[in-house]
This record gives structure tokens, C-alpha cells and sequence, in this order.
């Protein structure tokens, strides 16, 4: 019995012959405790108490965390020094020069059919592991808050099922060791998106907005199952990297001989990379007349590097294509901002956070090969602009607080994707978590407003919230400043750079220099209208006179302490998380992946060592984007306060000493803002809208739906029920085969 | 003759001996006792399961490894498993077993989906009992059939019997309209089925399965018997044009028959497909060639050319038409129908192989179809098990509306039909994500990726009917559900406990595919 | 189209060894062809599911008949390999020419008989086919008194 256990979880029962073994062993725990959670929540919600199961499922993703915390340290910090952790400064040392060691964990092989052959398997590097924590911590703070949000909701136990079903699918994204598992994450998550949406299904239109949203996802499911069959077909594995040894070697379950294991396509991107004749080459300029030895991969030995490069190409612009779907990118992003019908946490948590930043991930984890296909990284960062600009610009004229976070969000993701296109992977990461903490925390503290207001979510009715909610008003104000991009929030440093990579870019890409500059002056002006619609919500809904009804106004209170915490919380790292900005930028290849000063060639300079000329010119990069960008967020936020908070003091009489300056200008600068800035913005977004409503929503999806209907209605007309006619169908069916097998 | 090789045969025989001492105690029974007779078919069809699943391991342990598919192109080695039984009318190997598995499961589950306490029927008598189990048996021999002779009278078996069993419904004015529609086409094209073997057996003279390989020089006769024989197969697996019986014969006949139909049948004649392509029509030539001053022998399928194009357009049909047809449907038991008809179209994919390919490929790629044919088997049954479980005062629910709420009131089968639905719909991790996955990858991999996006893409607008049964379930809008029915679902626990069976086998196909994909 | 047209032909002699006079294969062929195109066209054509019924078993008919035209041709063959064989040895031509005669002459004989055998089978299953399908009309007829399959039509779309 055990030996055939052995057999079929070989790495699971292996003894442990080095210090890693036993992390490993506890890898799987991550996924499994929030599934363990969900187990309880989904079949013993009748006989817990409702606190018990929300307790049940929030220490369900602490204990997440905690494991994930332990083995990201274990990764991080060797075992030697850490047992031997009294000369301090040794470990100090050794913090800063070892490498991240990864963590592979094999439980077994899952599928070895028609020549195909996957794995369950974990891995964790600093990519990976990094998500990881930053989906359990931001995770456990929202089932934290969800607590007290989901308090009067009689569906409780299900929303935590959910959410911790939800948990276990991101986390398997994110961990798994080859696309198959992450694929597999992908359409779980999409699914619990699906639930969480449609959680209030007596509401026809919440149900319309799950199922739309789980149909977009599908076609860039699509895009992403087209994408991995090409990287089969190219590497014929999935494999990101080779299965550790020791499992390769015990695996054999069947009698048949399996084929040698094949390494995984990273590895293979690696080996390329190495045999360049160059030796440095990062930015995937495999030169066309050059062989790229593939030996190992199945059945074919070498590729002239055109055709490989054309089957790379291939694969990410597919692969792409799911992760616009995941990610909420022009085109598909339409079912975002519906999505909204959920529960306020579940649109922090699912709808900001974590899971539309699926398609950065993936994006950022198969880096290695989107950096053989300059074009198509290329498209990624026209599609992040376009999407960015176009998302801010809607999101100036929302009056539901949500729909405003919602399109902010779509904006911030396309930010991602710019950096990704633009070969910074690392920041495009950086911005996934700053991003993470920034933006959940606005959706957490609007859903306290929407709490403390009766469910309003109407912006025009309420205002002057400040004083009734102060916790809530100063985080998201502290949330709101870090989306705007203040300086020295953790908004800041992220977008910020991102934007200098860009204009770096423009000065440094040869064949596509003049695009760079474009895409970097539109996303200064996304820039502009992030910082202005965002301090346009803080001013419609803190600013002010009370807009509300007598009957909501008297109901108005701040939230509890289970809502504050996390505020408090998130609202802290919204602030400080921007100083890990050193790590994701210069330090060498952190997350494994070249950092953008590789990709320029401009390292910072050791220390003693002269600046080389490129490192300097990148300087005065960096230093002319800070100027435009801070401009840009400042201007925003200044016209915002001017127009909304201005505004809405001076009527009352008490505007307050800072704004009297202002407010004497306010008729100038209502009537520019009216009769210039805001009809020609106000314009141009509602044609935004109606575009995305016309084009989206009328033709896409309803087009796609009477196309279905009419060749369907033509199609059953066939289908008659007289027996006479279906024998006919049977005879030209019988005479068409006839024809023409005889004709071959 | 070597009579121990009747061992192998030893599951038809168990269910062909059950089949008669059912009829025969029926006699015996008292009428309200013949819910026995149910009871001791699906012991039958267990017992069966068992000797398969026993020489399954005792020729895998005697040989050192699962038998293979026979696809004739190579000599048996000495030594090993000579699958070939009886002088060649039978071919036991391991793509048969894994068929004839398929046919006892979808079996076991027609017997337990009658209500045995009806009598507006012939339900309740011993033959209809009997005539499932003749049906099982004739799948199991067309599942191993090898030669033309074995595989008509295989296939008569198993047709007549579903012909009786589809009408057996007498009250019921579908039931008997839905069998003489099935019976005059089926008829119709067994009709060109046997044309075809004439042809053939005027072209070779013979009626083995490897005859076709050998008569090289007369081929135009050859490729017209293939496409008369490839007419009467194809009409039982329901590709399009033949597909139109499917919707009208599936609704009208009794839930559990449907099953049967749905999946023994479809599963054995997917079967024969197999024996066609790769063993009978698998014709070689070898043509001499001088490369660079080397002598190479090319090694070419004359016949594969037609049918490869045929499937691939075939395929591309079949699913097109059953999905968007599916979506239209209102009535569960039909759109799981044009569903089923959709499904034979990603099975056909699974049938395309590269033009030269070898016993190795082929082997592949059958794995994917069997992979597929057990996956597809397992959840559809589940999901007609618990369309057969919902009645309501004789008559059976089967709408959509029917389905309203459903998870509130029995949330067990709920689960359990939602997991069928979304598996269906190809959704990990269920079984049918990697059903699927496997098929498109076999496709892409012998130079059909165009055939397996158009399957993706159908497969994406699928989801779209079998979600509104799960909405339905689960979704339901509070105020349109009127005042449910007390109980939906009558209660049979042997039923009950397959269709928890299925379920869980839908999830554990899809965790660990690796237990059951490598049969052979 | 060659080895058609060969296989189609009468033997050399005319059939006169095997008293084939007159049996010509290729007419025999059409016969059954055209048999078997009118089953098809009844079973179209025809609105009563008895008359198609009829019509089902015209081509089953038909099938019959090419069976039995295309083994009656290897029985002739067979039978042209015996006299061969008889002839060879009245001349005295050497063993191995005649075992190889006799030879051929079995092998055409039991091919010749595999088809006749099938025949058989096609009746059995053609009977067992009417007969489910006359019962299964008759019930259909206890319910709804007719027997036309424009009213088969409950089911559609």
C-alpha cells in the first residue's frame, strides 16, 4: 500500500535529504488550507454558527499567509545561517548576496496521456512568491473586513465559501509549475468571479453582469488554450522548469517507459539565451540567420530561428489575448465595470487586487519568451496605453463610486501592461502590489462609505462624509493620493518609474522610438486624469454639504473595527510599500527577471565605480519624468480640489482659510472647467462611453447573440421530424462521402 | 482453435447469460418483486466489469505490459499478446476493453433508471431488462468485432434491441414515434452499411478485417466500400448529415434508453470507426525513392487522404450544427442530445491523424478518443441519471423551467448536475476539460489546428446552454418560481448512489486523469 | 478503372467449364444497384412507414443479391481453377503446377462460400429487422390510428 503511494505521489513521501524538503512538503499547504476552508463553509454551513464561519474562513487565509511568509523566509534565508543566527551580522551579509533560491515541490505526475505529460507540482521563486503573499495578505485582511461588511447578508457561510474557493484558485495560479495547473487556476477564479458577481442573483441584472463577464473571459480563454497548444507544440512541455531530479527519477508509475522528461520552457528560453553568440542578449534579438539549438525538445532538434521566433510570437500574442480577457483590456474589458454588481470586498479583492492581475502575471511569468518577439511585446504596450487613456478618460464622468474605482482599475491595469510591453517586467510587478494595496483599500473604504450611507453608491448624493467617517475619510485619502501618484506614495514610485522606463524608451529603441514618446505622452495625460477623478471622488463624497436624504443622513456611522483595521492597515502599506522600489528596480535581476536598467545596459554603478555615460543619461531621464509625472499628478489633483472641494465650500460660507485665494477664482475657473476643459473631456468620455456601449455591448455581444439566433432558426427548419426528410439527409449524405473518397 | 482464448470473451458471456436468466425470472416473479430483476442486471453487468478489469491484469501481468491498441499494421512479436481471437472474428485489446467498460457502465445505468413499479409499459417485464442487457452485449462484441461478418451481426444485436427498448414507453406517443424513426433509419443505413461489405467482400473476396489491406488493385471498389461502410457508422455515431434521428430519437425514448443510446452506442460505434481507419483501411504502399544517391523506401496510406479531409469537415460540421442547435433547445433532454451530437464532433477530431502516421501515433491519439469516450460516458450518464430521477405524476421533467431551484430542494443532485454541466462544457477540473484538451491537442498536433480552434471556439458557446441549466438550478430569480412541486425527485437509492458515483468520477477523472488514461 | 472493369468481365471460356453461360457479373451488379437505388428512393418517397418498410427490405434485397452475384463469380473461378487443374494433369504437367492450380481452386471456393454464408445472414437479419419493425408500427397504430409519417412530426426542431 505505501509503495504504491510512494508510487503515485513520489515527492511527497520522499525523504527529506535537505533542509528545503520540508517548505517544499508545506508548499501545498497554501492552496489546501483555503480549500480546507472552503470544504467546511460549503458543507457544514447549516450545522457552524455564522461567526464560525467567518472565523473559519479568515483564519483559513491567515494561516495561508503565515505558511507563505515561512516558506518565502526559507527561500530567502539559508537554513545554515539562520540556525547559526546569533552573529547577526553574518545573516545580514548573507541577506544581501545569496539569490533567492526557488522552491520546486513535485506531488506526482497528473496526466502522461497521447504523448503529453503534465504535472502537480508547486513552484516557488521570488516571482511567485511574491503574488502569493501579496494575494494571502491582502486576502486575509478582506475576509478580515468582509466580517463586518457581510455582517446582515443571510448568505454568509456561501460568500466565504466562495471567497475561499477563490483563494485556493488564485493560488494555484500562481504556484502552479506549469501552464496546465495555471490554466486551471485561471478558470477557477473566473468561476468564483462568476459566483461573486452574480452573489445577489434575485437581481436579474447582478446575474446578467456574472454571466457577462464569465463569457468575456472565456474568449480570452480562448486566446490562452490556442497559446499553450503552441507552446506544446514548440517545446512539447509546459512545464515553466524541469521537475526536480530526484521526482523525475521515482515517477515511472506505469509499466510503460515513460519518455525522458522534458525541461521546462523556461529552461529552454534560458539555454537560448546563453548560446547567443553576443552572450548578453536580454531583449530577444535573436538574429535571423542564427540556429537556435532546441536539442531535447521533442522531435525537433533545430529551429532556424525565424520559424521559432514566428512560433514564440505566436504563442505570447495568444497567450496575450487570454490575458486581456483575465485583465480587462481593450477590447474586452467591458465586463470590469459591471462587475461591480458584487459585494464591495469581492470587487477589492477579485476585481482590483488579485485576480485581474492574473493576466500580468502570466504575462511577467513567461517574460523569458515575450522577450523573443519584440512586435508583439509592442502590441502588449499599445494595448496597456490605449486601454489606460481610454479607461481614465471614461472614469472622469462616473458618479457611482464603484464604476469610477472600477475604471480607474481597467486604467492602472493597462499602466501594467505598458511596463510589461515595454520589457520593465519587474515593475510591471512592482505595480501589481502597490497597485494591490492602493486599490483595495479604495474599494474597501468605499464599500465602508456605501456601508455607513445605506448602500448608496450615487456620489451626487452624498459629501461632507468627512466628518462623520473620519478613519475612513483619512485612509482613502491616503489611498486616493497613492492612486494619483502623489510623490513618495507607494503610487508614486511605481507609476512614476514605469513612465520613465517608457520615455527611456523612446530614446533608446531604434525601431519603434518615436512610438514610445506617443505612448508616453498618453500616458502622462491617463496620468492627469487619474490624479483629477480620483481627488474628484474624495471631494463629491467627503467634501460638501451632505447630499443624502434626511433618513440615510441620520443613519451615517462610521464602520466597525473589523472594516477599520484593514483600512488602517492597507492604508499603511498604500503609504510605505513604495520604498521596496530600490528591490524591483536596481537591484540585479530580482524575481529572476532582467530589471529595466539591464535591459538599457545601465546598471547603477557599483560602488567607487565611475557612471558610464548611459547611466547617466538614464538619470536625466528619470529625472525629466519626475517633473512631467509629478506635474501631471499634481495638476490633476489641484484642478480636482479646485472644481469639487472649492466649489462646494464657498456656498456654505465656510470655506476654510487654504481655499479662499481659490475660491474667489472659483467663477474663471468653473467657467474654463464648464466651457473648455469639461465639455470638451466631458465629450470626448461620454463618446468613450457610448462607444464602449454601442460598440461592446450592442454589437459585440448582441451581435454574436442574433448571429447565433438567425443561423440557428435556419437550422432547425432542417430539423423537420419527418422521418422521409432526415432519410434524405442520410442519402446525400451517402453520396457526398461517395464522391469523395472516390475522387482522393 | 485455442479455447482459452474464450477467457477473454468471458464479460459478454457474463452479461449474455444474465440477459437470459432475467427473462427467465421474470417468470418466476411476482410482479411486485420484479424490481429484482433490475438489481440482478446491474449485478450482471458488476460481474462483467470484474472478469474485464481481471483479464485486464492478468494480461498485463503476464505480458509485462497492458495490451495495446491492434491496428494490424505490425506483426504481433513473438511472445506477446496476440489480441486476435478465434480464427480473427474477434479483436481483444485493450481499446476494445476500454469500450466494452464504457458499455457496462452505461448499461448498469439504464437498468437502475426504470421505475420498476410502473405498468403503463412493457417497463416492468423481464424482457425489458433482458433486451439492455442483449443491447450491452452486442456493444461489447462490436467494441471487439473483427471481422464483417461478426461486426454486422454485433451490430444487429445491439440496434434491434435499442429499436424495441426506444418504443418501450407504450403509453407514451413519443416513445413509439421515436422508435420507428430510429428503426427505419437505422435500417435505412445499416442498409448502406452492408452494400458497403458487399463490395468490399466482391473487391477481396474476403471478410476478415485485414481483407481491404491487401487489394491493392482494386481500389475504386475498395474506397467505395469505405464510404458505404464509413455511411452506416457514422449514422450510428451521429455526425452530421446523419445526425438528424439523434434529437428526435433521444427525446422520445425513456430517459434511461437514451443513456444507453448516448453512450454504449455512440462509444461502440466509435469503436468500429477506430477498426476502420487504423486496421481495415490502413492499406500501406511502399514507395521506392532515391534521395542523394540513397535508396529509401517511402511509406504511404493511400486510402487515409479521403477519409482524413472527409473527418476533419465532418468534424468541423458536426460541432458547429450540435452546439448552435443546442443552444435553442428548451427541453434539457434535447439539448443534452444536439450536446451529444456536438460531442462526437470533438471525438471525430480526435480521429485525425497525420497522413503517414505510425502504430505509435495512432495509439496516441486513440488514448485521447478512449480518454474521451469514458470522460463523455461518465457524465452523461450522470447527467440522464438525474434527468430520470426528476418526474412529476408520470410525466417526466424535462424543461428547463423544471430545473428552477433545484439546489434548494435536493442540493446533493443539484451538485452533482452542475459538476456534469460544467465538466460538459469542457470546464477544469473536471473530467471533460481534459477530454477535451486532449483531443485538441492530438488535433494540433497532426496539422489540424484550424479544426481545433473552430472546436475551441464551439466549445466556448457551449458553455453558454449548459450554464442556463446550472443558473437555473442555482440562480434562479426569486419571484418566478411559483410554488415548486413538493419533492421533484423521486428517491431510488441505487440510482442515487451511481449518479454520486458519476459525479465523484467526473471530479476524480479530472484530479488524477493519470489512474484511468493509460489503459493501453 | 481497369481492375473494375476485370473483375466485372466473364471468365475466358465463356463460363462453359463452369456453367457460368449467360451469368454476366456486371449486369448482375447493376441489378442489384438499381434495386437498391429504388429501396432508396421508396424509403424518400413514400409517406406510409409500411411502404418504407418494404422499401428497406427492397434494398436489403439488393444487398442480397450482389453477395450471392459476387460469390457465384468466385464459385465460377474456383471452378475454372479445378478444370485447369484436371486439364494440367491429363497433359501431365509437373505436381507442383498442379498443387498450385488446386490451390487457387480452394481458395476461390471458400471465398466463394463466405458470401453465400453472409446471404443467409442478411435474410436472418432482414426478418428479425421486419419483425421488430411490423411490431413496433402496430403499437404506434393502437395509439394513434395511423401509419403516415407526416403525423410523426411531436417531435421537431
Amino acid at each position: 500500500m505505501l509503495d504504491q503511494l510512494r508510487d503515485l505521489f513520489p515527492g511527497w513521501l520522499a525523504r527529506p535529504d535537505h533542509y528545503h524538503t520540508w517548505y517544499e512538503q508545506m508548499l501545498c499547504l497554501i492552496p489546501l488550507l483555503p480549500l480546507l476552508g472552503f470544504l467546511i463553509n460549503a458543507f457544514a454551513r447549516k450545522t457552524i454558527s455564522r461567526g464560525a464561519s467567518g472565523a473559519v474562513a479568515t483564519l483559513a487565509a491567515a494561516m495561508a499567509f503565515g505558511v507563505a511568509l515561512l516558506c518565502y523566509m526559507a527561500c530567502a534565508i539559508d537554513s545554515q545561517v539562520a540556525t547559526v543566527g546569533k552573529y547577526a551580522g553574518m545573516v545580514q551579509e548573507h541577506l544581501q548576496s545569496r539569490p533567492f533560491q526557488p522552491m520546486h515541490a513535485f506531488y506526482g505526475t497528473w496526466l502522461d496521456v497521447g504523448g503529453f505529460r503534465a504535472n502537480f507540482g508547486l513552484y516557488m521563486d521570488e516571482l511567485s512568491g511574491l503574488m502569493t503573499l501579496v494575494v494571502t495578505g491582502v486576502g486575509t485582511l478582506i475576509h478580515l473586513y468582509s466580517t463586518g461588511y457581510m455582517g446582515h447578508d443571510k448568505s454568509y457561510a456561501r460568500y466565504f465559501a466562495y471567497l475561499n474557493l477563490f483563494l485556493f484558485a488564485m493560488l494555484l495560479l500562481v504556484l502552479g509549475d506549469n501552464l496546465i495547473l495555471t490554466f486551471v487556476g485561471w478558470e477557477g477564479v473566473g468561476l468564483c468571479s462568476y459566483l461573486l458577481i452574480g452573489f445577489w442573483y434575485t437581481d436579474g441584472d447582478k446575474a446578467a453582469a456574472g454571466m457577462k463577464a464569465f463569457l468575456f473571459n472565456r474568449v480570452g480563454d480562448l486566446g490562452f488554450l490556442l497559446g499553450i497548444f503552441t507552446l506544446i507544440a514548440v517545446f512539447g512541455t509546459v512545464d515553466y522548469v524541469a521537475p526536480p531530479e530526484a521526482a523525475q527519477a521515482s515517477s515511472a508509475v506505469m509499466r510503460v517507459p515513460a519518455p525522458p522528461a522534458p525541461k521546462g520552457m523556461l529552461d529552454y528560453a534560458a539555454n537560448i539565451k546563453r548560446i547567443d553568440p553576443n552572450g548578453n542578449l536580454t531583449l530577444g534579438q535573436v538574429d535571423a540567420s542564427q540556429k537556435l539549438d532546441l536539442s531535447g525538445t521533442v522531435g525537433k532538434a533545430v529551429f532556424p530561428s525565424w520559424s521559432f521566433k514566428l512560433a514564440i510570437g505566436l504563442a505570447c500574442l495568444l497567450l496575450f489575448v487570454g490575458a486581456m480577457g483575465k485583465s480587462a483590456q481593450l477590447p474586452l474589458y467591458a465586463w470590469l465595470p459591471d462587475a461591480m454588481a458584487g459585494p464591495t470586498p469581492v470587487s477589492a479583492l477579485i476585481h482590483a487586487a488579485t485576480m485581474v492581475t492574473a493576466g500580468v502575471y502570466m504575462v511577467a511569468r513567461l517574460h523569458a519568451l515575450f522577450l523573443f518577439s519584440p512586435h508583439v511585446m509592442m502590441f502588449v504596450a499599445f494595448v496597456g496605453t490605449a486601454t489606460a487613456i481610454f479607461a481614465a478618460l471614461i472614469g472622469l464622468t462616473q458618479t457611482d463610486i464603484k464604476k469610477v474605482l472600477a475604471y480607474s482599475t481597467v486604467s492602472q491595469l493597462g499602466y501594467m501592461f505598458l511596463a510589461a510591453g515595454a520589457g520593465a517586467f519587474s515593475l510591471a510587478i512592482f505595480h501589481v502590489v502597490t497597485h494591490a494595496f492602493f486599490k483595495a483599500l479604495l474599494f474597501l473604504g468605499a464599500g465602508s462609505v456605501i456601508h455607513g450611507m445605506s448602500d448608496e453608491q450615487d456620489m451626487r448624493k452624498m459629501g461632507g462624509l468627512r466628518k462623520h467617517m473620519p478613519v475612513t475619510f483619512v485612509t482613502m485619502l491616503i489611498g486616493s493620493l497613492a492612486l494619483a501618484g502623489f510623490p513618495f506614495t507607494a503610487g508614486w514610485f511605481s507609476k512614476d518609474t514605469i513612465l520613465a522606463v517608457v520615455l527611456a524608451k523612446s530614446h533608446d529603441d531604434p525601431s519603434f522610438g518615436s512610438w514610445w514618446m506617443a505612448l508616453y505622452g498618453l500616458g502622462l495625460i491617463a496620468a492627469f486624469c487619474t490624479a483629477f477623478y480620483t481627488f474628484r471622488l474624495v471631494g463629491m463624497t467627503f467634501f460638501g454639504a451632505c447630499r443624502a436624504d434626511e433618513k440615510t443622513k441620520a443613519h451615517i456611522h462610521e464602520s466597525p473595527a473589523v472594516m477599520t483595521i484593514p483600512l488602517i492597515t492597507l492604508a499603511a502599506f498604500a503609504l510605505l510599500a513604495g520604498w521596496m522600489w530600490h528591490a524591483f528596480f536596481s537591484a540585479p535581476h530580482f524575481l529572476g527577471m532582467p530589471t529595466p536598467l539591464d535591459n538599457f545596459n545601465m546598471n547603477p554603478p557599483e560602488i567607487g565605480v565611475e557612471a558610464t555615460e548611459a547611466q547617466e543619461h538614464w538619470h536625466h531621464v528619470h529625472l525629466v519624468n519626475l517633473g512631467w509625472t509629478s506635474l501631471a499628478a499634481l495638476g490633476g489633483i489641484a484642478l480636482a480640489l479646485v472644481v469639487y472641494v472649492a466649489k462646494g465650500f464657498v456656498p456654505k460660507g465656510e470655506g476654510g482659510n487654504v481655499f479662499t485665494t481659490l475660491s474667489r477664482n472659483k467663477f474663471y475657473l468653473e467657467a474654463f472647467y464648464d466651457k473648455i476643459v469639461s465639455n470638451a473631456f466631458i465629450l470626448f468620455a461620454e463618446l468613450m462611453h457610448v462607444a464602449d456601449v454601442l460598440l461592446i455591448d450592442t454589437l459585440l455581444v448582441r451581435g454574436v447573440a442574433v448571429a447565433t439566433r438567425w443561423t440557428g432558426a435556419a437550422l432547425r427548419s432542417l430539423q423537420s421530424g419527418l422521418v422521409n426528410f432526415y432519410a434524405g439527409g442520410v442519402l446525400v449524405g451517402a453520396l457526398v462521402i461517395l464522391y469523395l473518397l472516390l475522387l482522393s | 482453435m485455442n479455447w482459452s482464448q474464450l477467457n477473454e470473451l468471458l464479460p459478454i458471456g457474463v452479461v449474455l447469460t444474465t440477459s437470459l436468466v432475467v427473462v427467465f425470472l421474470s417468470l418466476v416473479l411476482a410482479p411486485k418483486d420484479r424490481y429484482v430483476l433490475s438489481l440482478v442486471g446491474v449485478a450482471g453487468c458488476i460481474l462483467g466489469l470484474l472478469a474485464l478489469g481481471k483479464n485486464y491484469h492478468a494480461l498485463a501481468a503476464e505480458y509485462g505490459q497492458p495490451p495495446v491498441f491492434f491496428n494490424g499494421l505490425a506483426r504481433v512479436a513473438e511472445g506477446a499478446y496476440n489480441p486476435v481471437l478465434l480464427g480473427g472474428a474477434f479483436v481483444v485489446d485493450g481499446f476494445g476493453m476500454s469500450i466494452m467498460a464504457v458499455a457496462l457502465l452505461a448499461g448498469a445505468l439504464a437498468l437502475l433508471c426504470t421505475t420498476p413499479h410502473e405498468d403503463d409499459s412493457a417497463l416492468s417485464t423481464g424482457e425489458y431488462f433482458g433486451l439492455i442487457l442483449l443491447a450491452v452485449a452486442g456493444m461489447m462484441l462490436l467494441a471487439v468485432a473483427h471481422d464483417f461478418l461478426t461486426l454486422l451481426i454485433s451490430l444487429e444485436v445491439m440496434s434491434v434491441a435499442t429499436y424495441i427498448l426506444a418504443g418501450s414507453a407504450r403509453r407514451d406517443v413519443r416513445s413509439g414515434e421515436s422508435a420507428l424513426k430510429y428503426l427505419v433509419l437505422g435500417a435505412f443505413s445499416t442498409a448502406f452499411l452492408m452494400f458497403g461489405i458487399a463490395f468490399l467482400y466482391g473487391a477481396t473476396g474476403s471478410l476478415a478485417m485485414q481483407a481491404p489491406l491487401v487489394a491493392g488493385e482494386h481500389l475504386p471498389l475498395v474506397k467505395a466500400a469505405l464510404a458505404l461502410i464509413l455511411v452506416g457508422v457514422l449514422f450510428k455515431v451521429g455526425a452530421v448529415p446523419f445526425h438528424s434521428w439523434v434529437p428526435d430519437v433521444y427525446e422520445g425514448a425513456p430517459t434511461g434508453i437514451t443513456a444507453l443510446m448516448a453512450v454504449g452506442v455512440k462509444a461502440a460505434a466509435f469503436a468500429v470507426v477506430a477498426r476502420l481507419c487504423f486496421e481495415a483501411f490502413n492499406m500501406v504502399k511502399e514507395l521506392p525513392k532515391v534521395i542523394n544517391g540513397h535508396r529509401f523506401i517511402e511509406i504511404v496510406y493511400p486510402l487515409r487522404e479521403g477519409w482524413l479531409s472527409l473527418f476533419a469537415v465532418l468534424a468541423i460540421l458536426t460541432m458547429a450544427l450540435g452546439n448552435l442547435l443546442a443552444m435553442h433547445q428548451n427541453n434539457v433532454k434535447r439539448m443534452l442530445a444536439y450536446s451529444g451530437i456536438a460531442h462526437s464532433g470533438y471525438l471525430l477530431l480526435a480521429f485525425l491523424v497525420t497522413p503517414k502516421a505510425g502504430g505509435a501515433e495512432i495509439t496516441q491519439h486513440l488514448q485521447a478518443a478512449s480518454f474521451y469516450l469514458l470522460a463523455y460516458g461518465v457524465m452523461t450518464l450522470g447527467a440522464f441519471g438525474v434527468l430520470s430521477l426528476m418526474r412529476e405524476d408520470g410525466r417526466p421533467m424535462e424543461k428547463m423551467e423544471d430545473f428552477t431551484g433545484l439546489a434548494k430542494e435536493h442540493p446533493a443532485l443539484a451538485l452533482c448536475m452542475a459538476v456534469f454541466m460544467l465538466s460538459l462544457a469542457g470546464m477544469p477540473p473536471f473530467a471533460g476539460f481534459f477530454a477535451k484538451f486532449l483531443v485538441f491537442k492530438s488535433a494540433v498536433s497532426s496539422g489540424y489546428a484550424w479544426a481545433a480552434v473552430l472546436g475551441i471556439l464551439t466549445s466556448v458557446a457551449s458553455l453558454y446552454y449548459y450554464l442556463r441549466v446550472v443558473v437555473r438550478m442555482y440562480m434562479a430569480p426569486a419571484g418566478a418560481e411559483g410554488e415548486p412541486a413538493p419533492a421533484r425527485c423521486r428517491y431510488a437509492w441505487t440510482l442515487n448512489l451511481l449518479i454520486y458515483g458519476t459525479g465523484a468520477l467526473t471530479l476524480l477523472l479530472g484530479l488524477l486523469p493519470q489512474w484511468l488514461s493509460r489503459l493501453y | 478503372m481497369n481492375a473494375w472493369l476485370t473483375l466485372l468481365e466473364t471468365p475466358a471460356d465463356g463460363g462453359q467449364l463452369a456453367g457460368l453461360v449467360g451469368f454476366k457479373l456486371a449486369s448482375c451488379i447493376a441489378l442489384s444497384c438499381a434495386i437498391f437505388a429504388i429501396g432508396a428512393w421508396g424509403v424518400l418517397a413514400r409517406r406510409n412507414i409500411l411502404l418504407m418498410l418494404i422499401s428497406i427490405e427492397l434494398m436489403l434485397n439488393a444487398v442480397m443479391l450482389a453477395f450471392v452475384s459476387f460469390a457465384r463469380m468466385r464459385a465460377g473461378v474456383a471452378a475454372e481453377y479445378t478444370a485447369a487443374a484436371a486439364k494440367a494433369l491429363a497433359e501431365g504437367a509437373p505436381a507442383e503446377a498442379i498443387a498450385g492450380l488446386q490451390a487457387k481452386s480452394a481458395i476461390w471456393t471458400t471465398s466463394g462460400a463466405s458470401g453465400q454464408i453472409f446471404g443467409l445472414f442478411i435474410i436472418a437479419v432482414a426478418a428479425a429487422e421486419a419483425a421488430v419493425g411490423l411490431a413496433i408500427v402496430i403499437s404506434y397504430y393502437r395509439h394513434r390510428a395511423t401509419v403516415d409519417t407526416r403525423d410523426m412530426t411531436t417531435m421537431k426542431f
